[in-house]
Order: C-alpha cells, then structure tokens, then sequence
C-alpha cells in the first residue's frame, strides 16, 4: 500500500529530485562546483590548503577545514536578511565537522581549508545540496580524501518515509532526518534528526537514506571523471610515466645562465652604504679578505670592545652580588648548550618530522651541511657563532 | 591480489583499486588490505606500487626544490617569501649573499626588495617550521625583466617533457628564455612580446592537455604551424 503512495510533485516515495552536478565552474578558486538539487542551486568554492588567518586559530597538526554556509537574500520566497543567521552559523559548523573526518587534513599543519558555499535557490534540504557542492569542489580541487561523502534527507510526509523531501513536505511533515555518508568506508559524518520518528521508520529512513547518497555518489564520480575524460578522449591516452627524478636533473642541468643577479655574487662590498637609512654614523664595510682570513670579523670585535666595558659599568653600577651574577651567568651556560643540542640533533629531527611530508620511496636530501664545497657554506657560519659566544663568555 | 582498476586511468577518491598485498604509494589510502584513491588523478601501478599522480593541487614545498617566489616583507635579516602555498618561505640573509650579513650596517632592502621575483632552493622543510630557502647555489637568485607565468605544479613535469624535450623545443622555436620551477610559476623572458604571448599560447595548452598522448608532437606541429 504504502509503495504507491504519490508525493505532491509526482515522485514516488524513494526516488531522488533531479540532481546534477558540475565541477570546475571558476577559475579562481582552487575548486569549485554547481549543484542543482530539485529546486536547490548551490556552488561551492574550496581555497587551500592556505596560510590560516588568523594566526592564532591555526592547529599546529592538521589543516583547519573552515565551511561557510551562506544563503542568498534572494533565495527564499520572503527576503532573507543578509547577515550570518543562527542557522547558517550552525550549518557551517556541522558541516566543518563533518569534513574534517573526511579530508586528509594531517598533510598540512598550521593551514586552513576555506570552503564557501552559497545557496541561490532554495527548496528544502539545502544543507545535503550544499555537502553535495562541498564534496564535489574538494574533490576538484585535488584534496586528499578519504572518500567521497555525499549527503541526503529522508523525512516523514504524511506519515510515509520519504526520501529528499522538498520545502513544502518539510514544513507540512513530521520529521526530518539529514546525514551525510561515505559509501566505501561506510562511515556517517553528519546525523541530524528533527521530529519524531518510531524505531521503524527511523530505520527505514536511514537505509533509504544511504541508498539515496549511494545513487549521488555515482553522480558525482561521473561528473569528477567526465571534466578530464573529455580531454582525454580527443587526443588519447598519456602513456608518460612522470619521473620527478627526470624532472630534478633537468633543472639541475639547464646551461642557460638564466638568473641576472646570482646570489653569490651579491656581496656587502657591492651594496653602497652612504645612502643607507639603516646606516648610523659611517661604518666601513667588512672586505671580503678580512672574512675569510679572520672569522671573526674586526668590525665585529670592535663593536664588541665597545659593548663590553659598558655593559661591566651597568653591572658595577647596581651592585649585584656574586650570588646574583652567579645566577645570571648560569642561565647563559644552559641556553648556550641547549644551542648545542639542537645544532647536534637538527639533522635527526628534521629527518624524523620530515618523513611526514615525503612520499614513500622519495629520497629525503639533508641540509646541505657538508656537500657544498663552496666558501662558505652554512656550517661555518654557526660554528663562528659559536665561537662568537664562547668569546662573549669569557 | 586483484586489481579492480586499469593502469593510467583516472580515479576518484573512494574509488577501490586494488585488494591484497600491494605497496601503497602517494595518493592512496588503506583501509585493511583495500586500497582506494585518496584524490582526483591518474593511477600508476609499477612493481605493486600503487599510486596516484593528481591532476591538480597546491604546492608543497620539498629539499632540494627550485622555485620563483615573490619578495613578501623584508625584515631586519631575513626576507619571507611568497612560493604560492600554504607555506611561506624564510629566506635568511645567511643563504643570500656571500659574506656575513651586519643588520646594523647593511640593509636587507639593497639586497632584496619586496616585489622582488627570486629564483630559490628549498633547503630545509618540516612539519614545525616554514621552508628555509637559499639563493646560495649557482644560478640562483633575483629574475629581472620578462614575465611570470602561473600553472598548476602538477603540470610543470609536461611543461617540461622528458629530459626536458618540451621546454627545450619552446625555447628553440621562440627564441626565449624560460626558467620552469617547481612551484608551478615559470618565468619567461624574449626579446619580441609577440614571442611571449605565444610560449603563454603553449605553455596553457599544455596544462590543458597535460593528461593525454603524443603532446610533445602536437605543440611541435602547433609550433611549426605558427
């Protein structure tokens, strides 16, 4: 009996509105997509991983997925005030939840993953037309995911269980069940349920539910899938496996001298001071001889002689008592070997926390510590600052 | 071990690709002994490594990696550099020029100004800190003149071709100077502008093709052509 139950707009009880979905709709955002849902038009943009603002919001782990939800004034049949309402503020949270278990956020710490999706017609469900847009942009714009989720209502209209119920099911019905699924993993990231459901047709909801986000899936696939493989159809298929290795060497061999001003040749000789605004006072610049034959630089020791007899003034001058000075010294030893350790464990730690972003089998290259046969390379540098400190020590 | 999915297909994420004992590569996730794509891209089997080369995507930096970026703010003895990620670059005064670098005495902004177009190596990376750049090694440093062009850094290998065939053939037929870095900006600089505005002319249709068959032959046949 209840099969042949016929909704207002002619549909049956589990049949989908029509769907149809486009990727790759502005060339600004790193991805992007249009999704009409029955009456629902919705587009999502996706910008990121990018540098997160503000700073502080950033997680020092993982990429920030940050959703917001907007309705058009113009999207509903009254005129919808323009700022962020109660509900759109929620959604946008629910719906940043529900995609962080979804994206493979870990790849990117101290980032954010800015997705903005606008609805510009609405007619009930358009929180799963958004999630349909939502996945969709994250899939084009290249994002690692787990899966592709897609989201769908079932609700009770008239006391059947109905699937995608539209604005006017929704408000005439009793209940109304949104969530989001992922087919392969078959995992639930979003379950919203509003109204009162029996065990029964809790349940009958759910799986018609999730056969329904089966059905979108497909859709979205097909979608994804059909922006490259129209390309890929005219002119056949790349039969180029891309060596990065290949790639490497190559722009480690171009002959061409096609840099203008090469770093090493920029020198301190070169730069003139007297214009300087940073310039105090008229200060020789350092040669280069004088580097290389005395670490510490004479221009630098001078600075020091200077420095020195003051800073002996200031400590005569309070009077701090052996035990005090004994107490500020120590501090110093402590951070001067501290120094040292890091310096001895940098290249471990980078190895280890590196491992993070290299891909398996690529080759991780360490600092250049002692490869560049060059003058001076960055090695010597610290160990001069070292001796520097040792000497500001004694 | 089966494999559900033809090699040098494009996949989708959740798409399962393969069941048993495989090697995952880049790309792929795992769940149990399933494998599934994890992005939009092209799947590569090679000795049971899986893997899945994406079509498109931000740049991550890596060591060893050339790119342009873009003077962002000079500090007092160092530069932050912009190289279109989620990262911004360090550039200390250490890895720019060759002698000891004085704040009181020497000025950053003589050396690099912000707006400033650098060719740089990443030499150091990890998930705490921002890249350390250098500007230290042989051909590195400021570009002045010609133009930078923007594609996606998954599309610089084609932009290049193998053992650089693409980009050399470019050069030859334009009479241009292109540097490529991996960051996904290539720099380009000719003598005539109607020379430039043709390597943007192919340097975009091979981003548009980037994924397809004979692409080396068609942009010499376009080259020709015109």
């Amino acid at each position: 009996m209840t099969e042949e139950f016929i909704r207002p707009d002619g549909r049956g009880r589990k049949v989908l509105r029509n769907l149809t979905v486009e990727v790759g709709v502005l060339d600004r955002a790193d991805g992007s997509s249009r999704v009409h849902l029955g009456k629902n038009i919705a587009m999502a943009t996706v910008f990121g991983p990018r540098e997160m603002h503000p700073k502080h919001a950033a997680q020092s782990d993982r990429a920030v997925m940050r959703v917001n939800y907007r309705m058009a004034t113009f999207s509903v049949d009254d005129y919808k005030r323009p700022f962020p309402s109660r509900r759109e503020k929620e959604i946008s949270k629910v719906l940043s939840e529900a995609y962080d278990s979804v994206v493979l956020t870990g790849n990117w710490p101290r980032s954010v993953i800015d997705v903005h999706v606008e609805l510009f017609q609405s007619d009930g469900g358009t929180r799963t037309a958004a999630a349909i847009a939502i996945t969709a942009a994250l899939a084009d714009a290249g994002l690692p995911m787990r899966d592709l989720t897609g989201g769908i209502a079932s609700g009770l209209y008239e006391d059947h269980v109905c699937l995608d119920l539209t604005g006017h099911e929704d408000m005439k019905g009793e209940g109304d069940m949104p969530i989001l699924y992922s087919p392969a993993l078959d995992e639930v990231s979003l379950f919203q349920l509003d109204g009162k459901f029996t065990f029964d047709q809790f349940k009958e909801a759910f799986y018609t539910s999730i056969d329904g986000v089966k059905e979108i899936v497909e859709i979205i696939k097909g979608a994804l899938k059909d922006k490259y493989l129209s390309v890929r159809e005219e002119y056949g298929v790349d039969d180029s496996d891309d060596d990065e290795e290949e790639v490497q060497a190559h722009l480690e061999t171009t002959e061409e001298p096609e840099v203008i001003d090469e770093g090493r040749e920029i020198d301190i000789e070169e730069i003139d001071l007297s214009t300087s605004s940073f310039v105090v006072g008229t200060v020789k610049p350092v040669t280069e001889e004088a580097k290389t034959q005395e670490p510490p630089a004479p221009a630098a020791a001078a600075v020091e002689e200077v420095t020195e007899p003051e800073a002996e003034e200031i400590v005569e001058s309070i009077h701090v008592d052996d035990f005090e000075k004994e107490e500020s010294s120590e501090p110093e030893e402590v951070a001067s070997e501290a120094d040292d350790e890091v310096l001895v464990d940098f290249k471990e730690d980078d190895e280890i926390s590196s491992t993070w972003f290299a891909k398996p089998g690529a080759e991780l290259k360490p600092m250049p510590a002692n490869e560049t046969v060059d003058d001076e390379d960055e090695t010597e540098n610290v160990m001069r600052d070292i001796e520097y400190t040792m000497e500001d020590e004694e | 071990m089966t494999l559900l999915i033809e090699d040098d297909s494009i996949v989708v994420p959740g798409e399962l690709i393969a069941e048993g004992e495989y090697e995952r590569g880049s790309g792929v996730v795992q769940e149990g002994d399933k494998f599934y794509a994890s992005m939009v891209g092209v799947f590569f089997i090679k000795d049971d490594n899986l893997r899945v080369r994406p079509l498109k995507g931000r740049y991550i930096p890596k060591v060893g990696d050339k790119v342009i970026g873009f003077i962002k703010d000079v500090n007092l003895t160092s530069w932050i550099v912009n190289m279109r990620g989620p990262y911004d670059g360090v550039l200390l005064a250490s890895n720019a020029i060759k002698g000891r670098f004085d704040p009181i005495k020497d000025d950053a902004r003589r050396i690099y100004d912000v707006g400033d177009v650098v060719l740089a190596e990443v030499v150091s990376f990890d998930r705490t800190r921002d890249p350390m750049l250098s500007t230290n090694f042989p051909r590195l440093g400021k570009l002045s003149g010609g133009r930078v062009l923007e594609v996606s850094p998954n599309h610089i290998p084609r932009v290049i071709g193998k053992k650089g065939a693409m980009v050399n053939m470019i050069k030859n037929a334009t009479n241009s100077k292109i540097t490529v870095s991996q960051n996904g900006r290539i720099w380009i600089e000719t003598e005539k502008k109607e020379d430039q505005d043709k390597v943007i002319e192919v340097i975009r249709r091979i981003t548009r093709e980037a994924h397809t068959s004979g692409l080396t032959d068609r942009i010499q046949a376009y080259l020709n052509e015109n």
